[in-house]
């Protein structure tokens, strides 16, 4: 009868089927939402497009010096100039290049072509923001577990170190943090993370305090609540043991091995009691407050790829990149920073991409974050 | 909060001057032509070949004694606290007329996303708000540069300047040190004028990112109330949906927004960094990226703390209006 | 009860939700009339469409909702062909609403004075009338006045400015006399409170009053003791009963206890499963029940004076909405079920006199 056809379905009992039919719920919501389609594929393209700009452009047109294969052209006629014929003009100050390779984009300081750069400047950046994003949330997750789970001061002090990185204005800490330490791109990385983790810490911490609060989580806590089979094998046996050599020894030697025995048992049971609490926490941890935090962090993470970005070319354009002919989208926009007016395409474009890629994963991560909110779910 | 304080400017410190790759805080000081002796004779004044501890103590005692260092090379410098406040109120004019855009444009952004949600309405300004949330701080300045001064003056339309807080200075009397207001009170109506026409391009660029943000967490607060079974009653009471919406519903939507808004305020002031850059804002947001590159500790010191009280306070300002605000909250 | 007018009459009604795991059927062709000046008790379990119903009536179904066949008359009027701003003035003046929940349904931010005179000041013309007359009396006008007198304010124009001052102050006398009707300790007091400060009853007397101030032709109350203790339950429908007969409209009374219903209903309809299964008075209902369904609900009831080892329950759980049992919704939990039951739904008919049932 078609009437239990529904209600058969949900027999497949247990919480592993109730976490799939939401996961099914969540892509028909997806699916719904034209958006987040949209932004999904944009992100998707920009990341083929990183992972193989390698391949499409020759990265030795970075290099800003010695170009054989111009033609004994001095490269650098070409900086900062647009091509003629192009359908976008920009004005009079701008000067034009009627040779033989036509610029889609214009080029830069050093002649570079600026689509390919900003091509190749694609997978750097992207692997920056991976990069970046993953330290900061892992480092922040873990803190955020730490201070939920543990309580009490170790809850305070972490949360206390959190404080002082929220209260730094801006990106003052992650600048001061380059500029002492240097203008490698690891540090820049660090310098970034140090300013992007606080909110995780925030959002685990708030995650796992109302977990704790939950019923359930003590439920699990009164079953788990017996030693696992096989250490109380390990016991018996250290015990058996324990007791056949005491029996064998006789006299003085054997009071000795006695107490050095009971020593022995005590630390074992001391060992496997911990073991076990340590077991029954990682199993609460795992089993049950992660699965249920995460989604919140996935869409943090995912808005805060699109931050990333912009935070480190704008690092770059400060003038913090190690070296000024790095293709990175920060970087070739602080090579157009004094020419704003007569090489405009040098800001607006790479600028132009930022924008597109963080707008796509922004995207994503907002309409994550509708589809995810349980008070909007039914 | 003292000990956010403490820490604030123990990490900064550490970072400034504990580390040999950084730059020489005696720099301020000295000046070319002094000799090595004389240099390290100086460096042993201020304390500078102590270890690091003992040069933050030195440091915290005047501090808070209000004597925060020098600034500037030497035939130039001057107090780091007269520094920054002389150009604080500039920050703070610009972070104000940013927070008055945001509110103003991202209140009813949100507002009408959440009406009309998942129709078209709700879409546009979504992509608007995420657009302002997605765009690179400075690239937005420079394209209101590019468009609003230089071409309109290409194309001989009236054109907004381009830099610099004000065309004509020192035409009115220094009373706030904001040139908009200072041009008011001085009843100098062209000098406020034209300060604002330097005002617009800057705060706008400000606003854009955070106006995103506020729309989105006004929407979301909205939808909330929207479900409310408050609102059912009031419609059941054959109210009419404007009148629902704007009586029963944004009272309660708009109470996290507004304690919000007064967390973005600190934000702004911290953010407006890049923005003063691009447009040549003279703010203490400029001059902080000066001192960074300058490895000017005690500037970096006046600018990363003064900053950080206003964020706390902004924090206690937020806390404070909310109970104001709710009634269900006693304190 | 015959002989008296109908008051709205729901013929056939059928509504839809549309939701992610399909379309719920929730109301199958429903049958109701209410007739003036009547309390109709409106029963059942939950989920069985009881507040449906009603919010159909209203024009206060969510989004996701649908009516996709019958009519609702009102006065002789298919609501259902109305706009929405017709149904929406219909809810000011004809069709009011006390809810379940008095915490949740009462704007947490706005004190009581403001939601209350909100109502009042919805139908701004009988409002300055009160005012002009106000004007000409000595003692203030207070609410049992309209009540009883509503014929001599209705109709009279006049073109007298009134200020708005005068407008809000006769709405705050109104506020304090319909506060005093429903017996709210205190009024003037409780005015300037804000929901939160006041207890469950008390709420729920508010949420009474913003009903009454409007002076409804239909006052529904969707299962507006569910969510209070027994003491204040007694409390409210006595306070029902006593103003039963002071106002002119006509109740619904939505509840899923029988015994709530059967102290202040003069009639009973039963539902199940989205329709009508069951109607008859009060007395008769319990008397003789005659749907399979309600006989059982009859029997479910533990009896104080004969105590029973076991208590009984109706075999089997509510259908699901979404795929419901073909023809009659109730036959596979129904003992004399016969084949044609599964085949098509019965409607209800007359079976004697006043009791109606939908069965074979």
């Amino acid at each position: 009868m078609k009437s239990d056809g529904v209600r058969a379905s949900k027999a497949r009992t247990g919480e592993w089927a109730a976490r799939w039919a939401d996961f099914k719920y969540t892509l028909y919501l997806l699916r719904r939402n034209p958006l987040v389609l949209v932004g999904s594929l944009l992100a998707l393209v920009f990341i083929i497009l990183s992972l193989t700009a390698n391949y499409f452009v020759d990265p030795s047109l970075a290099r800003p010096t010695g170009y054989p294969e111009f033609g004994g052209n001095y490269p650098f006629q070409r900086s900062y100039v647009w091509s003629k014929g192009h359908f976008i003009n920009w004005g009079p100050g701008v000067k034009l290049w009627d040779g033989p390779e036509f610029f889609y984009l214009g080029t830069d300081g050093w002649g570079r072509d600026l689509l390919k750069m900003i091509i190749l400047a694609l997978p750097v950046d992207m692997e920056n923001a991976v990069i970046i994003t993953l330290l900061g949330a892992l480092f922040g997750t873990l803190l955020g577990t730490l201070a939920g789970y543990a309580g009490g001061i170790i809850d305070e002090g972490i949360l206390r170190v959190t404080d002082i990185f929220f209260a730094f204005p801006g990106l003052v800490l992650a600048l001061v943090f380059a500029a002492m330490f240097g203008r490698t791109i690891p540090t820049l990385r660090l310098a970034i993370v140090l300013v992007w983790w606080p909110p995780y810490v925030r959002l685990m911490r708030g995650q796992i305090l109302s977990e704790k609060e939950k019923s359930y989580v003590e439920a699990v806590r009164a079953l788990g609540a017996g030693y696992p089979k096989n250490f109380s094998v390990i016991q018996e046996c250290h015990n058996v043991i324990s007791n056949k050599i005491v029996a064998l020894g006789a006299g003085r030697l054997k009071f000795l091995m006695n107490s050095f025995l009971l020593l022995s048992q005590r630390v074992v049971n001391g060992v496997l009691d911990h073991l076990v609490l340590l077991g029954m926490h990682l199993r609460i941890l795992f089993r049950h407050i992660f699965p249920n935090s995460i989604y919140p962090t996935l869409v943090q993470a995912t808005l805060d790829f699109g931050g990333s970005i912009l935070t480190f070319s704008a690092l770059m354009f400060l003038g913090f990149s190690p070296s000024p002919s790095l293709p990175e989208l920060g970087n070739l926009a602080a090579d157009g920073y004094s020419h704003v007016f007569d090489a405009p395409w040098l800001i607006v474009f790479p600028g132009l991409v930022m924008l597109i890629i963080a707008l796509a994963f922004n995207l994503v991560g907002d309409g994550l974050r509708d589809i995810l909110d349980p008070k909007l779910r039914r | 909060m003292i000990f956010v304080l403490c820490g604030v400017s123990l990490v900064v410190f550490y970072l400034a001057r504990g580390f040999p790759s950084g730059i020489d805080p005696v720099t301020p000081y000295i000046h070319q032509r002094m000799t090595a002796e004389q240099i390290e004779e100086v460096r042993r004044i201020h304390g500078f070949d102590q270890p690091i501890y003992v040069q933050f103590f030195y440091w915290l005692r005047d501090a808070l004694r209000g004597d925060f260092g020098i600034t500037g090379a030497w035939a130039n410098s001057r107090p780091a606290m007269d520094v920054f406040l002389s150009a604080f109120p500039l920050t703070i004019q610009l972070s104000s007329a940013a927070i008055i855009l945001t509110v103003a444009i991202g209140i009813p952004l949100g507002i009408i996303s959440a009406i009309k949600n998942n129709k078209l309405p709700d879409h546009i300004s979504r992509i608007i708000a995420l657009t302002g949330y997605s765009t690179p701080s400075y690239w937005f300045g420079f394209i209101l540069q590019l468009v609003f001064f230089y071409y309109f003056l290409l194309w001989g339309l009236p054109h907004f300047p381009s830099s610099g807080a004000s065309g004509m200075e020192a035409a009115v009397p220094w009373v706030t040190g904001m040139p908009v207001l200072d041009g008011l009170l001085a009843g100098n109506l062209e000098y406020a004028l034209d300060a604002l026409a330097h005002l617009i391009l800057p705060a706008f660029s400000l606003a854009f990112i955070s106006l995103g943000f506020l729309a989105r967490i006004v929407r979301a607060s909205m939808l909330e109330v929207l479900r409310q079974d408050y609102i059912t009653l009031a419609r059941s009471k054959g109210l009419k949906e404007r009148v629902v919406i704007y009586r029963h519903a944004m009272k309660n939507a708009l109470i996290p927004a507004v304690t919000l808004t007064g967390i973005f305020f600190a934000m702004l002031l911290g953010g407006a960094m890049i923005t003063e850059q691009v447009f040549n804002w003279p703010g203490v947001g400029r001059l902080s990226l000066r001192a960074v590159f300058q490895g000017d500790s005690n500037f970096l010191l006046v600018y990363t703390l003064a900053l950080a009280v206003i964020v706390v306070v902004a924090n206690l300002i937020v806390d404070i209006a909310y109970v104001f605000l709710d009634p269900r909250i006693k304190y | 009860m015959t002989g008296e007018n109908i008051i709205i009459d729901v013929r056939n009604l059928k509504v839809n939700f549309r939701t992610y795991r399909g379309e719920v059927k929730a109301l199958n062709g429903v049958d109701l009339k209410i007739y003036e000046r009547e309390v109709l008790g409106l029963v059942g379990e939950s989920g069985c469409g009881k507040s449906v119903t009603a919010l159909t009536i209203l024009d206060l179904l969510p989004e996701n909702a649908y009516v996709l066949d019958g009519e609702i008359s009102f006065k002789g009027e298919d609501l259902l062909k109305k706009s929405r701003e017709e149904r929406r003035i219909l809810r000011v003046n004809e069709l009011a609403t006390v809810f379940q929940d008095p915490m949740t349904y009462l704007n947490p931010v706005l004190k009581i004075e403001a939601q209350l005179e909100e109502v009042f000041m919805l139908n701004k013309k009988l409002l300055k009338q009160v005012a002009i007359a106000q004007r000409s009396q000595e003692r203030d006008i207070t609410f049992t006045d309209l009540l009883t007198r509503q014929k001599k304010f209705r109709g009279e124009s006049s073109n007298a400015k009134v200020s708005r001052a005068e407008l809000k102050k006769t709405a705050k006398n109104l506020c304090i006399g319909i506060l005093k009707l429903v017996k709210m300790p205190d009024p003037e007091r409780i005015l300037r409170r804000y929901p939160f400060e006041l207890s469950g009853g008390m709420r729920q007397r508010a949420m009474i009053a913003m009903a009454l101030a409007r002076r409804p032709s239909v006052f529904i109350a969707d299962e507006i003791t569910t969510a209070v203790d027994v003491t204040i339950q007694a409390q409210i429908l006595h306070l029902l009963r006593e103003l039963r007969d002071k106002i002119d409209s006509s109740v619904l009374m939505i509840t899923h206890d029988l015994s709530v219903a059967a102290e202040i209903a003069d009639r009973i309809a039963v539902m199940y499963g989205g329709n009508v299964v069951e109607v008859a008075t009060t007395k008769e209902i319990f008397k003789n029940p005659l749907h399979p369904y309600t006989m059982m609900l009859m029997k479910a009831i533990p009896n104080v004076k004969k105590p029973v080892k076991k208590l009984e329950s109706i075999p089997g759980t509510v259908p699901e909405m979404i795929n419901p049992p073909s023809g009659c919704r109730f036959h596979p939990r129904c003992q004399v079920a016969k084949d044609e039951c599964s085949v098509r739904a019965p409607k209800l008919r007359e079976v004697t006199e006043n009791h109606e049932i939908a069965c074979f």
